[in-house]
């Protein structure tokens, strides 16, 4: 607080000076941020040499080629250049000239550069910004080998780290992931050049301040430093055990020591986050973030961001990692596992489901329906053990509801999806739902045998054809298709391997046919099985 | 002189070639690991809001452009699907063919991906090429998977945690044999943080555990004496790129598989044939009808509620349909069901030809069925609607950054 207080003295009189963006490095909000003070303490001649290393349209630069070997520098010099005529075609009236001396940007390269202390390989690339006229505004040196192993790089790579050097000269913030001029990599990693939208807004920005200043510093106009300083009380939120359909709330608090108001904008990864948050903070002011969280659309172990962008020079972004485990509210539970498919015969068919309700919600199921295929479903109390396959659970006590589903006969044979609907007295989970398959006579599993792409060649597949707990044979198979030949296996009384062979002479393109399949089966005497596929 | 120098020249060439070299320790190679999947069924993000994360057609784009050459290793997390019914097995066989397609050198199943069933599993594997792989014993009627997968030092085990004694005695064999060959040990599992920190401390060999989590993949990964713990998240929204130096990872990195990231035309290719398939086999008519609410069409909205009616026109959910055609993803009935009125309903969306009034999302998409409102307004009054309405569809998958004070002004009636 004392420098602060002690630079409004100095300037009693002195209009603000501009505020960085958003966006924008450490660098340029400390270049701006040293300018003021300049010109605050009306020191131009100074003001006007350092407003010389902010950003500006028209950029000189200079390659040391020194220490890269012969063999790679005709490849990475087109690299550079190819990259400052990328940046000018896409951002209207910059320039970027080679220059012998006294140049803005100064490129280097060194063998290897010493291990990034967070990842422990070498670092890909060391910027050293300065506001030293003696100095070029950046001079970014670039490792050429990289990784533990001392891979080399590429021009595609050089490419990649004279873009983000050109960013970090006019001011960008680095961010990770991809965002062009913004983001870049130790490793080997290679992505095709770009100018992001909102590199592009924060560039127009930081170039209109720096010409703002020199003007002011050409004008011997006093300016007030105005920057922020933001503390974060936390800077992570280990929220623990939740049921679902909590709304976890929590604060975060962030005080300004700067001179200005901090802008404040927070980015959620996730739309379950509501953040109240004030846009600005006072400077010497506390303003309270709260972040609510809500559970009701997932389960299990969560992992969630929040960004904080600031105006403070030194953490323009500041990531809050969000931790939380979610108890599921219910879970739809059988007691063979995972097999849905029930099997209807001429009496119809029985199906038992367990709902399963978390001890914290106060879910109560009223009714239950079936849809889909015509039945009838009742509900009742019930406890007991079962396993949670899905959720990673072994046997354990549980409690909830037994819903005994009895589906009507059916005369169409194959796999019919059928819906139970549980009501409940809750608002947030009112209707449940559970999908069953249904299945009548023989079915195939797939239902379509299909080849993908294949060659000209011989080429093998199967199904399995079955008619669970009633027996049947197979007295024929038929293809309609020349190229194509169904051989069946007996694998159980009540199943079959059907094995269709592709004699690899069809035409090049869309392969099809059936397969017929003549049973004994009362309720699927022909069972027609399609083939698919694509012949390259 | 000459030839016995020449001599004693040829036997030292000799010996030299015939000798055996006395053994050079070769600088080890590096490699980079790149995990991507837990689709689970999202095989592409829905494409109705931006921005949205992950599908498959990003993750290859990715994917090739991380390649470090051979010596990269691709793997996917267990999670191919999340249902059933034949749309989960045309999406199970697309992501294996994409498998194949991208280089993907090894993949795993979760338990619930065993709901497909023995001969699905095995359509997956032969259309992967035989990426598949499974040390817990799996019933893939008479067709085992492998146990494990092999490429430059690594050795891929994958786990979907059925039985706990049983996977740790299959892993257990897995291991021995890495340690005969002196490769390095990777295992994809299907569980929790918790059980992978359990794995690392029984099994300190393993070097690397592929675990599962809801949500993003933690910033930073953890660590259990020489075994990196790491998760690439749910529904195939990121992929994690780890560098192998020869002696231990480094280098992590997780990708968040955003809009900046462009459609791999392979991938994009392959999702074609899905949506043709889908199509194909007419799946949005055979969409379980739960409901018998009935509808009267925005049209019939108009006549008393003509200002609202002009609100709704000029607003993106009066051509929601639209935007699935011009994408061909109008036959896919879980795209389908939130641009069109009533797909859940016995009376409800069929087709645009069939039910032309009932295309799009319509005024009773988020205010019931008014049919009986229409024909007696004053009797049959329709209740208030708020949030909650929208949250039928905008959800945290389809709609991430939905929020209802920015979103209502849009269509605010």
């Amino acid at each position: 607080m004392i420098p602060s207080l002690f630079l409004l003295v100095l300037a009693q009189n002195a209009e603000l000076g501009p505020a960085s963006p958003t966006g924008t490095n450490a660098h340029f909000q400390l270049g701006v941020k040293t300018v003021c003070e300049l010109l605050s303490s009306k020191d131009f001649t100074r003001a006007a040499k350092v407003c010389d290393r902010l950003p500006r349209k028209s950029v000189t630069y200079r390659v040391d080629w020194a220490n890269v070997p012969a063999s790679l520098k005709p490849g990475f010099e087109r690299a550079v250049k190819n990259t400052f005529t990328f940046v000018q075609d896409g951002f209207k009236g910059t320039s970027f000239t080679p220059v012998e001396k006294g140049e803005d940007i100064l490129i280097e390269f060194a063998e290897k550069l010493p291990e990034n202390p967070d990842t422990k390989i070498p670092k890909g690339l060391v910027v050293f910004p300065s506001l030293s006229v003696q100095d070029p505004a950046i001079e970014g040196v670039i490792g050429i080998k990289r990784l533990s192993t001392g891979v080399s790089i590429e021009a595609t790579h050089v490419a990649q780290e004279t873009l983000f050097l050109i960013g970090q000269y006019f001011g960008l913030a680095e961010v990770p992931g991809f965002e062009g001029m913004s983001s870049r990599s130790d490793g080997l990693l290679t992505m095709p050049p770009a100018i992001g939208r909102f590199e592009k807004v924060v560039i127009q920005k930081t170039l209109e301040i720096s010409d703002q200043l020199r003007e002011a510093a050409k004008d011997k106009k006093p300016l007030m430093p105005a920057y922020a300083e933001a503390h974060f009380d936390t800077k992570e939120l280990a929220i623990g055990e939740l049921a679902q359909g909590d709304i976890p709330d929590k604060i975060i608090g962030i005080h300004n020591s700067g001179t200005i108001p901090m802008t404040l904008s927070i980015m959620p990864d996730c739309s379950c986050f509501r953040i109240l948050a004030p846009t600005t903070i006072e400077p010497g002011e506390t303003g309270n973030v709260r972040i609510l969280m809500n559970t009701s659309a997932f389960i299990g172990e969560q992992h969630k961001r929040l960004y904080f962008y600031t105006n403070d020079p030194a953490q323009p972004v500041t990531v809050v990692p969000v931790t939380a485990f979610v108890r599921p509210a219910y879970r739809f539970l059988l007691d063979n596992g995972l097999n849905r498919t029930i099997y209807i015969d001429e009496n119809g068919a029985k199906a038992e489901v367990y709902l399963t309700v978390d001890d914290a919600q106060d879910i109560k199921a009223h009714s239950a329906s079936v849809s889909g295929v015509p039945g009838t479903a009742t509900i009742e109390p019930w406890e007991g053990e079962l396993p949670d396959l899905a959720m990673n659970e072994g046997p354990k006590k549980r409690k909830g509801y037994k819903i005994t589903v009895l589906f009507a006969p059916t005369q169409a044979t194959g796999v019919v999806n059928a819906t139970l609907t549980v009501t409940t007295n809750s608002e947030a989970f009112k209707y449940l739902t559970f999908n069953f398959l249904l299945q009548h006579g023989i079915a195939a599993n797939p239902k379509i045998l299909y080849f993908g792409d294949i060659q000209q060649a011989e080429n093998r597949a199967y199904v399995l054809l079955d008619q669970p707990g009633r027996p049947f044979k197979v007295l024929k198979i038929e293809s309609t298709n020349p190229h194509l030949k169904g051989e069946v296996e007996k694998i159980a009384e009540d199943q079959y391997k059907l094995t269709v062979t592709y004699d690899g002479k069809g035409l090049i393109g869309a392969l099809t046919g059936d397969i017929k399949v003549t049973t004994d089966s009362k309720e699927s005497p022909v069972v027609e099985v399609p083939v698919q596929g694509n012949v390259k | 002189m000459k030839t016995p120098l020449l001599g004693l020249a040829a036997i030292t060439l000799l010996g030299a070639i015939v000798a055996p070299r006395p053994q050079e320790k070769s600088k080890p190679e590096a490699w980079t690991v790149l995990i991507g999947g837990d689709t689970a069924g999202y095989l592409t993000p829905c494409g109705c809001v931006t921005p949205m994360s992950g599908g498959i057609k990003r993750r290859f784009t990715l994917t090739r452009s991380l390649t470090n050459g051979d010596h990269t290793l691709v793997l996917e997390a267990p999670g191919i699907t999340s249902s059933t019914g034949r749309q989960a097995e045309l999406k199970s066989e697309t992501l294996a063919e994409t498998w194949n397609a991208g280089h993907v050198d090894a993949a795993s199943l979760s338990a619930q991906d065993l709901i497909l069933g023995p001969a699905m599993i095995a359509s997956v594997q032969r259309l992967s090429g035989g990426k598949l792989v499974s040390t817990s014993s799996v019933d893939t009627d008479g067709t085992p998977l492998p146990t494990s997968a092999e490429k430059g030092p690594f050795v891929v085990a994958a786990l979907n945690n059925q039985n706990k004694a049983d996977d740790e005695f299959s892993l257990a064999t897995v291991l021995d044999k890495a340690a005969r060959l002196d490769q390095t040990p990777v295992l994809l599992l299907d569980a929790p943080l918790e059980r992978a920190e359990d794995l690392a401390k029984k099994f300190p060999a393993l070097r690397l555990i592929v675990y599962r989590v809801s949500g993003n993949p933690p910033v930073k990964p953890q660590t259990v004496g020489k075994t990196l713990l790491v998760s690439p998240g749910e529904k195939g929204k990121h992929v994690l790129r780890i560098l192998w130096n020869g002696e231990s990872f480094e280098a992590y990195q997780a990708f968040d598989l955003g809009p900046d990231i462009k459609d791999d035309p392979e991938t994009q290719r392959l999702f074609n044939r899905y949506l043709d398939r889908v199509r194909a086999e007419k799946l949005l008519e055979q969409v379980p009808r739960t409901s018998d609410t009935e509808y009267a069409g925005s049209k019939a909205c108009q006549t008393c509620h003509a200002e609202a009616y002009n609100i709704w026109l000029k607003s993106e959910h009066s051509h929601a349909l639209t935007t699935l055609e011009d994408q061909n993803e109008d036959a896919d009935p879980e795209c389908v069901s939130c641009h069109v009125v009533g797909l859940d309903s016995i009376h409800g969306f069929r087709s645009r030809k069939e039910t032309p009034s009932l295309a799009d999302v319509g005024c009773e998409s988020c205010h019931g069925g008014a049919k009986l409102h229409a024909m007696k307004p004053k009797e049959f009054k329709l209740p208030k609607v708020g949030e909650a309405s929208c949250a039928k569809c905008h959800t945290l998958d389809h709609s991430p950054n939905f929020d209802f004070l920015t979103y209502w002004p849009k269509v605010k009636h």
